[in-house]
């Protein structure tokens, strides 16, 4: 994917520290753990061009086949690996702690345990080097860095993880929520039917639902729940929960098609779940496009790796006239760089979290953020 | 085969709708052709389903409006399979478009009868439990002449300012004060962001619609909730 | 001639509407029994006037059936123009609508259409010619006058389900034609 130039000529920005004639480069470490994932981040913004990933890497707290995962398993996980996570980030990238100028971690939304074992983390660190510390807003990372990885200029941003399910479009220095899930985030009702089908949490459910979803061809009938721009989740949930009950058990009678020709598969489930599902936020994503008058769409957070949900918002998009984008595992699964990246940001508009400020939350919606950084 | 193929212009083109002015049955008959196109990112089978379902669901609110005395186009023809509604052509011109040309021509008694009148067509919709969906000022339709006579007659007669509902394609049966508040709250958005002049005109609408129903303050109190949270909640991690 | 040809917007051109009217019918059972025994030169719509409000009523029923019949849908009857009939219906009783809609023992008022088709094609001129030679009763021209002084109120009401209605107007004929509508898609 191509990576759009940071245009910093026609929108100058307040530099930190010292006044120059030469463009100076910042850096930035960023801390992410609102989930099961812990990511470490170093990324470098020079004036007049693209963001420069120094370093981006991640352990991930995968729990057994049928089982979530609980916030102090996460909590305790993220706390034995980001020392040794952020030494490595350190000295794979060559980036000395005097290069960096600020340290930028999730303030929210996520789990309450996890969010604060980063946290603590993060004001150790920023006391240690005596760096300027940076509360950042999960979604918004997502949305910056999905911006700055894939070119889109302004697009609707479609956000689908284990969390969250939100439209968002920007507008005068907001990111707007059009729509979102009114029960459970979509990522959640994938992760949860895994659980009652025993997939694999390794590594990720969504993933092999993914994979799973490729050999099936049976299309059963699910609810189909949007309302407006909003969606709901849960009662699909327990429908395909129930269907799953039905094929396991093989009672009160064996799980048939819906011509009474075949028996149904596992593979025909999670075929079925992501049709509708998908479908469902290819359908609010339109909506939104239609109403904001806008043919882009950005696809971030974790679901948003997910390639039949990339092809059917392509298959939309190109019908009104414009063009999905996507990124990879390595940007859509939460990751530190997305933090470090919108924290440089905000960071460079003279932004800053004060220790005293510098907690967490696990309700922070995206629309209360103020996007000075951009037009 | 060659067909008499009514002419079809395109009036406006939602994320699921295309919407025509055409012709029904006859030539002179001029109708509203909703046409709910194929989704190629759906499944088929998926798509023929919701696309039927959603037809019908249209078809039986907009009859049961009809039914209940509240002015919605009529419907002629449904092909639930292609995914079109051929309805009756309101003549007019949307809230949206005529109102600040109102209000700059200074015709204060029009404008406050036309609120008024919003008003009590949204509570009767309401007082029978249908939700609109997208109240917006561009669903809102003005006429100020219509049809006489029968289908295939063609004389058109003038009446008095009539407000019709356009576009229940997110409409729905609720008996929730929730969805109706949220009905009332998208009109106020609606009414803030394309007429600023019209604040206190909105007001108007409320008290109309407020004494037009038992249930009508109880969904008045949950509009105050409603604004509060700018409809969306808090949401988790 | 009092014949109505009639071409129907959407409807291919070699479907058109052929439309006779008559009043003072003095063999209706003569009609009925050529009909149930399935003559095939009798393949028409005989439609009982009395049951229709206006111009517009029959041909929402005609479009109705040529519309099924033209994107294969199943037809509920035998043909379309039995189909008619049926469409004019407001629940999915077939008896019931011929009963009610269909030519009975008695009628005296009736609209015989014929939907000329690309295999049997049809002209106005063939079909005025037979049924001058079969029905016995005086034709009419159709237009909302005729219509409308056939029309029997009281059947009406009872066939639509509607009370008090005296004499057609807009309302009461988009109530009708709402009823129709809301039983072809069930």
């Amino acid at each position: 994917m191509s990576k759009r130039p940071q245009d910093e000529t026609t929108n100058p920005r307040k530099q930190p520290r010292l006044a120059m004639s030469t463009p100076k480069s910042t850096i930035a470490l960023g801390l992410e753990g609102s989930a099961n994932k812990l990511g470490i981040g170093l990324i470098r913004h020079t004036p007049g061009q693209p963001a420069e990933v120094l370093s981006n890497i991640r352990h991930t707290f995968v729990s057994p086949p049928g089982e979530g995962f609980l916030p102090k398993d996460v909590a305790l996980h993220h706390r034995s690996w980001i020392v040794p996570l952020i030494k490595r980030a350190l000295s794979e990238s060559g980036t000395k702690v005097a290069d960096i100028d600020c340290i930028c971690y999730t303030k929210g939304p996520g789990m309450g345990a996890p969010l604060q074992s980063v946290a603590v983390a993060a004001r150790a660190l920023s006391l240690l080097w005596k760096k300027p510390l940076v509360g950042v807003n999960h979604c918004v990372g997502h949305i910056e860095m999905g911006r700055e990885i894939t070119g889109a200029d302004n697009p609707v941003v479609l956000y689908v993880s284990g969390g969250n399910t939100q439209v968002i479009a920007y507008a005068a220095q907001r990111y707007r929520i059009f729509g979102e899930a009114l029960d459970i985030a979509v990522g959640n009702c994938l992760d949860r039917f895994a659980r009652t089908l025993q997939i694999s949490n390794d590594p990720a459910p969504g993933y092999n639902i993914e994979q799973m979803a490729k050999l099936g061809k049976n299309l059963l009938d699910l609810p189909y729940t949007v309302k407006g721009m909003d969606c709901s989740f849960s009662g699909i949930l327990a429908s395909v929960d129930q269907l799953a009950n039905q094929l396991l058990t093989g009672k009160p009678k064996p799980l048939m098609n819906v011509e009474g020709t075949e028996v149904v598969t596992r593979e025909d489930l999670c075929f079925t779940l992501q049709e509708t599902v998908f479908s469902m936020l290819v359908e609010i994503t339109e909506r939104a496009m239609a109403h904001v008058g806008s043919s882009q769409v950005l696809i971030v957070g974790g679901v948003g790796c997910n390639e039949r949900l990339q092809e059917m918002m392509g298959l939309m998009a190109r019908d009104r006239g414009g063009s999905v984008y996507a990124t990879d595992e390595r940007f859509c699964i939460d990751n530190g760089i997305m933090i470090a990246h919108a924290g440089l940001l905000a960071h460079k508009q003279g932004f800053e979290t004060t220790l005293e400020e510098s907690t967490c939350t696990q309700r922070f919606r995206t629309d209360e953020v103020l996007v000075n950084w951009r037009d | 085969m060659a067909a008499t193929e009514a002419p079809r212009e395109l009036i406006k083109q939602g994320a699921e709708a295309l919407v025509y002015k055409t012709t029904y049955l006859l030539p002179t008959i001029p109708a509203l052709l909703k046409h709910r196109p194929r989704k190629p990112y759906r499944h088929p089978t998926l798509d023929l389903r919701l696309t039927k379902h959603r037809c019908l669901s249209e078809t039986r609110l907009l009859t049961r409006c009809r039914g209940l005395g509240i002015p919605v186009p009529a419907v002629y023809f449904v092909d639930e399979a292609r995914g079109e509604i051929y309805m009756e052509w309101i003549s007019g011109r949307s809230i949206r478009e005529v109102l600040d040309a109102m209000i700059a021509e200074g015709r204060k008694e029009e404008v406050n009868d036309l609120m008024k009148k919003m008003g009590q067509v949204v509570a009767k919709l309401h007082q029978n439990d249908i939700v609109h969906g997208d109240l917006t000022t561009s669903n809102v339709m003005v006429r100020g002449e219509r049809k006489s006579g029968l289908l295939a007659g063609a004389t058109m007669e003038k009446v008095d300012a009539e407000v019709v509902l356009i576009d229940l394609g997110l409409g729905m049966m609720s008996t929730q004060e929730e969805d109706k508040a949220v009905d009332l709250y998208v009109l106020e958005r609606a009414f803030l962001s394309t007429h600023p002049q019209a604040e206190d005109l909105f007001q108007d609408v409320l008290t109309a619609y407020e004494g037009s129903f038992k249930g009508a303050k109880a969904v008045m109190k949950r509009l105050a909730d409603v604004r509060m949270r700018g409809r969306k909640r808090s949401m988790l991690g | 001639m009092a014949i109505h040809t009639i071409q129907l917007q959407n409807i291919p051109v070699a479907h058109e509407v052929h439309i006779v009217s008559f009043k003072d019918v003095e063999n209706a059972s003569f009609l009925r029994e050529q009909l149930l025994g399935g003559n095939a030169e009798f393949e028409y719509a005989f439609v009982d006037a009395s049951t229709i409000v206006s111009t517009a009523h029959i041909l929402v029923a005609v479009h109705q059936a040529v519309h099924k019949l033209l994107v294969n849908e199943k037809l509920r009857t035998r043909n379309v123009h039995s189909e008619i009939v049926f469409s004019l219906s407001p629940n999915n009783n077939i008896t019931e609508a011929f009963r009610r809609f269909g030519i009975g023992e008695n009628t005296k008022s009736l609209l015989c259409v014929k939907i000329s088709s690309p295999e049997k094609t049809i002209s106005a001129a063939e079909v005025e010619k037979h049924l001058m030679e079969s029905v016995k009763g005086t034709q009419m021209e159709f237009n909302e006058s005729t219509i409308a002084a056939e029309t029997d109120w009281a059947n009406v009401g009872k066939c639509y389900k509607m009370k008090g209605c005296k004499e057609i107007s807009k309302e009461v004929e988009l109530e009708v034609l709402g009823k129709m509508v809301m039983r072809s898609v069930g």
